[in-house]
């Protein structure tokens, strides 16, 4: 349980045991918690005084399956509140493995300088000037931090949008196969990163000193009957390997809640053409590879590595919510330029969720035309090129929507919503209203309780149940996120007895008895450091609302708008 | 009376003859219901997250109409 101290601004590192207060805290949870308690709310994000931390889940390197999840946190330059954004890939394992909690980035290198933070198999850290490295994409960085490093190494990096300080700009993280392809996308943590002066960590993924358990035979019986129920469910067990998240694409398009064109309309007309089958389909007849692991000790297989006609890699893993903001969100029925534009953001280091929209934004403003993918590809190359528009499409649609004057901008605290239009399920305009994050479909996705067993056990349309099932299902996820466990692994939960087995598996690592409330308990302080932190910074009730054209502009085909009022927004949380 | 049904996900793989790009036209009884084409489909209700007739929402007894496009989608989760 060691917490690494980087100071960029004196280069000196401290390793030191996790402080009390954080004891029995990992992911969000510790995130959240230590940079609501050290980071000044209203210091600039790109400043010194901003915090960026890194923090596996609290299952991460235990014997429990799909747990390599990373949380880093900050203050974010998008949405100027707090951010934790997580992601998959090795990394969260490797430093699991190296019984490394979290690692503390604070202070800021003097402009120019870059640096890479290099954690060997013994958990030795140590900062290694790396001039050398400036300005590259993240694909030639691996390249050659694999020539300089060897290749058993996780790292987990930005690219030139990370280095430019830009609001959309990513960290990204190596899959199985070493490629830099999974994305803390959300919250321009990247920039954060990329202020520090720091441009990679490299974490020996060869680690023998994960935190023990106390009562090891506990936990790994609970882990063995949760992974049972993890391969038994029919979605992660045979849907997601088969195609993925892309296979929400039919669903969510079929039932109107497909924001197409800039969320001027809920269904777009080529999604056939996008669909998780067709993707599928493509893949397989094109010799690349569905079913394919990209993240350490996942049994769902839910990557996939999509190639061109010539079977060459363009880009892993072709995800939903890329399909979306590169496809229906600029009116782009083109899977083809859909890959490129995601290989494209992976590697300059951008969220495609925000990129996307903003591009999405930029051609509702007139600047080029629904549909035209070569125009979308232009504008994310600017942002590599460095360009005075590409800096404003690597700020994310709000700087996009101020550049043109424009007001459509689909954004909650800043932040782009995702693939889900609140219009037609209006679970997810609570959820993204009052989420800490901005608009985020990870912190409270309420759509199964609006579309499954057979068209939702909550009216879609209607207001009724709504607030109840987003605050619910964040608090929920706020522990998820803790926990480290991955959101597609949670069918693990939804079987008999599933959530009393991580229960038990905490009870088995910490030592401590775990229940149900100490669960709630645990979402509930993540999501009150989370409101603490966001009101100190300026954030008022008034930010817990959607932009005017959710309440205002019919979605078609449904024609519905925004029906939650303000009041209930309000009560989502009561602290 | 005749329907047309298009299996989403992994749903068309244990339906004989399932094309996903052409789709399925399956002959049902008059006033057949949703429950009742899954069935003849042999396709279990817990594979089934939700179902679309002619591009709306139904319900398991939602009466089948001649000509309707059927759209089964497996359980969904996300994102």
């Amino acid at each position: 349980m060691k917490l690494i101290r980087v100071d960029m601004t004196a280069k000196s590192i401290q390793t030191e045991d996790l402080p009390q207060a954080y004891a029995g805290l990992g992911g969000r949870a510790l995130t959240s918690n230590y940079i609501n308690d050290h980071v000044p709310a209203t210091s600039d994000p790109l400043g010194p005084d901003n915090i960026l931390i890194f923090a596996p889940g609290y299952f991460s390197a235990t014997p429990l399956i799909n747990t390599s999840r990373l949380s880093v946190g900050a203050k974010s330059p998008l949405t100027g509140g707090i951010k934790e954004s997580n992601v998959g890939g090795t990394v969260a394992a490797a430093l699991g493995n190296l019984g490394i909690t979290a690692i503390v980035v604070e202070g800021q290198a003097p402009a120019g300088e870059t640096w890479l933070l290099k954690i060997d198999q013994d958990g030795q850290p140590e900062l290694v000037e790396g001039l050398a490295y400036r300005e590259l994409r993240t694909y030639a960085l691996v390249e050659k931090l694999v020539d300089a490093y060897g290749p058993k190494n996780s790292v987990t990096c930005i690219g030139p949008a990370g280095e430019r300080q830009l609001s959309a700009a990513s960290i990204q993280t190596t899959d199985m196969d070493g490629h830099p392809c999974r994305a803390a996308g959300r919250g321009g943590l990247g920039a954060v990163m990329g202020a520090k002066g720091l441009k990679a960590l490299i974490v020996s993924r060869a680690g023998n000193a994960a935190d023990s358990l106390a009562d090891t035979e506990a936990f790994k019986a609970a882990a063995k009957a949760y992974a049972k129920a993890v391969k038994a469910d029919e979605f992660s067990g045979e849907i997601l390997p088969a195609l993925g998240s892309a296979c929400l694409v039919a669903a969510i398009n079929e039932v109107g809640a497909f924001p197409t064109r800039n969320a001027r309309e809920g269904q777009f007309e080529h999604a056939d053409r996008i669909s998780g089958e067709t993707m599928a389909r493509i893949i397989r007849e094109r010799g690349g590879k569905t079913t394919h692991k990209g993240c350490a000790q996942c049994i769902i297989d839910c990557s996939n590595e999509f190639v061109d006609k010539n079977g060459k890699y363009v880009t892993s893993s072709l995800e939903y919510e890329t399909i979306w903001s590169m496809g229906g969100m600029i009116g782009n029925g083109d899977l083809d330029a859909i890959a490129r534009l995601d290989f494209l953001c992976d590697d300059i280091g951008l969220d495609t969720i925000s990129t996307g929209v903003a591009i999405g934004v930029a051609m509702d403003a007139g600047h080029k035309s629904f549909g035209d993918a070569q125009a979308a590809i232009a504008m994310v190359e600017e942002v590599a090129a460095g360009t005075d528009f590409g800096k404003i499409i690597g700020n994310g649609p709000v700087a996009v929507g101020k550049h043109f004057n424009h007001d459509r901008v689909p954004v909650m605290k800043g932040q782009s919503m995702a693939a889900y239009d609140p219009r037609a399920i209006q679970g997810m305009a609570v959820t993204y209203a009052t989420s800490p994050m901005g608009g985020d479909h990870t912190a409270g996705w309420v759509v199964d309780q609006n579309l499954e067993a057979f068209g939702g056990t909550l009216d879609r349309f209607s207001a009724e149940g709504q607030v109840e099932a987003s605050r619910n299902t964040q608090i929920h996820m706020a522990a998820v996120d803790s926990v480290g466990i991955c959101d597609f692994a949670q069918s693990g939960l939804a079987a008999p007895g599933g959530i009393d087995n991580v229960y038990r598996m905490v009870a088995a690592k910490s030592g401590q008895p775990f229940g149900e409330e100490d669960w709630q308990a645990m979402g509930l302080r993540v999501l009150k450091a989370e409101r603490a932190f966001n009101r100190r910074a300026g954030f008022t009730p008034a930010d817990d609302r959607l932009p005017r054209m959710f309440y205002e502009e019919p979605l078609p085909p449904h024609n519905k708008v925004v029906v939650i009022s303000d009041a209930e927004m309000e009560n989502t949380f009561d602290f | 009376m005749q329907v047309r049904v298009k299996l989403y996900g992994t749903l068309g793989k244990g339906v004989a003859g399932y094309d996903h790009p052409s789709g399925l036209t399956v002959e049902v009884n008059d006033g057949a219901t949703v429950v009742e084409l899954l069935a003849q489909l042999g396709i279990p209700l817990k594979k089934i997250g939700m179902v679309s007739l002619d591009g709306r929402l139904a319900g398991k007894t939602a009466a089948l109409r001649p000509g309707m496009m059927v759209k089964v989608f497996h359980p969904i989760f996300g994102g």
